[in-house]
This record gives structure tokens, sequence and C-alpha cells, in this order.
């Protein structure tokens, strides 16, 4: 059975990397113990239900996380430019 | 100190009146209706904007793998089965995956780069709040598997089943990844904010 070739890429022109930053880490360069993030953190992350005195006990890791997510929200927030779309449409064939 | 729970949840799984809604405008699109696309591209291109910016971390190149991917899309279009949103998420989620391999064998890193963040100037950049900038340097340094789930999970604020159900993979697998993707970051980032 074949299936659907979903590479976005697939006969358009290649993507040249651009403004590349970080390489990623291999999973076996991961800092393996530099953090051990308390279960009961992962399970607020998660939202999961946790006693208060289970986040009680993890002061910092906790201010820590509401930092993170003070600015993950911002990013929730991030938009398309307005731009794009009118590319996307013009660049769309003219027939299919 | 008030302990609610930190990551908000964007909208259900659509309902099935959205995905009703979404064929139609595939039924529109394919009888020729070329416009009747726009629709959809107005409808999705947020979400996926914004993953494509968190696994690339650039907007420019997130534009290019939007860009792309709908107009894959659109050419694909008749293969749609199930869910258009769940579709075309995995094949923008699939270009970035291209281009971070891409990016792997360019040899390319922070140090060949004098700029932390791909997408502001350094006058702009002196405005970004330091957590940010940090932030985007660790997120950046994640293997792409851990990014990809703590992105979905932290920023775009999906469920672990609705992760489960775009890439295909367990629950159990993905609270794995945002687990270690969350100690990862932790100990790239607690030196400065622990």
């Amino acid at each position: 059975m074949m299936h659907d070739n979903l590479d976005p890429r697939d006969g358009l022109e290649p993507l040249a990397p651009r403004t590349p930053k970080a390489v990623p880490m291999l999973d076996q360069e991961l800092p393996v113990d530099a953090a051990r993030v308390p279960d009961a953190v992962h399970a607020w992350l998660d939202g999961e239900p946790v006693s208060e005195a289970a986040l009680s006990a993890a002061p910092r890791e906790v201010a820590f996380w509401q930092q993170v997510e003070a600015e993950t929200s911002t990013r929730r927030r991030m938009v398309t430019p307005a731009y794009v779309q009118a590319q996307i449409m013009a660049k769309l064939p003219d027939t299919r | 100190m008030s302990y609610t729970s930190v990551v908000k949840l964007t909208q259900p799984t659509p309902p099935q009146e959205q995905a009703d809604a979404d064929q139609a405008v595939i039924d529109r699109v394919l009888a020729g209706d070329r416009n009747a696309f726009g629709i959809l591209i107005q409808r999705y291109s947020d979400p996926l904007y914004r993953h494509a910016v968190g696994m690339t971390g650039s907007p420019d190149v997130a534009e290019d793998i939007l860009q792309v991917s709908f107009i894959k899309a659109y050419n694909h279009l008749s293969e749609v089965r199930g869910r258009f949103d769940a579709w075309v998420f995995r094949i923008v989620a699939n270009g970035c995956k291209d281009w971070l391999k891409n990016i792997r064998r360019s040899h390319l890193s922070y140090e060949e780069d004098d700029q932390p963040s791909g997408y502001e100037t350094p006058e702009e950049e002196l405005h970004r709040g330091e957590l940010r900038i940090r932030l985007d340097r660790a997120l950046g340094a994640l293997p792409a598997p851990l990014r990809e789930a703590f992105h979905m999970k932290h920023v775009e604020g999906r469920s672990y089943e609705e992760m489960a159900e775009l890439l295909d993979t367990t629950v159990g697998a993905l609270k794995m990844r945002v687990h270690r993707a969350r100690e990862a970051l932790q100990a790239l980032l607690e030196e400065r904010y622990l």
C-alpha cells in the first residue's frame, strides 16, 4: 500500500538553512544528572492534581517554572505575519 | 503562593462540526475554488507557525516551512483522510524535522554566529528579557524530539492525548520526552535562575 508522501518540500525548491542557531544535542549529550525535577512539579506542570504541601517542598523549582511559563505564554500568542497568507495564495498553482 | 496549573490548554480537539466545515472547504477547493484554500490557511496558520518557530528558532525559516507546507497540502488535498488540521500539522512537523537535519549536517553552532537569536536585531534584542534569550538557546540545544514535545506541551498548550494523535505515538512516550526536556532545560538554566 502506498503512503502519502508528506514531505512538504517534495517537488519544490529545497529550503536552504537560514540563520542557523544551535546544533541540537544528541540524546547522549543531555545533562543526565544536572537537574532533578521533583515528581510533584512534573505532575503540577502536567495539570494533574498535586497537594500544596508537595509543591511547597520544591519552592525554587516552582518559582523557576512559573518564570518559564510567563515566557511561554507570550509565545502562545504569536501569530503568523499578515503577508504570509498572501504569499502562499500567490504561489498556489492555478490548476490542480 | 498559589499553585494553579501553569500549562494552559488550547481548545480541545476540533469538534465534528469543525472537521465538517474543513471538509466543506476542501470540497470547494477540489471543485475549482482556489481562493477557498485561504480559509484553511487562515484557520490553521497560527498554531502551525508557532510550532515551526518553536522548532527552528527562526521566524524566517518558519515562514518558509509554512509556505512550502501549505502549497504541498494544496497539491495533495484530494488525499486528505480524517482531520485536515492533523494532516497539515504532520506536513509542517516533517518540514521542521527535515530542516533540523540539514542544520545538523551544516556543522554550524552558536559559536559561529554572534547573535543568540535568529529573529531580532541586536538593538531589539536588548529589550528582550534575559530569560527569553536563554530559553531560546536552551530550547535550541535540545534534541528535536524533546524540543517538539516540550513546545507542543508548554507553548502550544496541547494535551498529551492530542500530541499522541498528532505525532502517532503514545501518551507515555510523550510524557517521558516532556519530562526529559524539562530536566534538561532546568539543568541548562538553573545556574542563573534557580
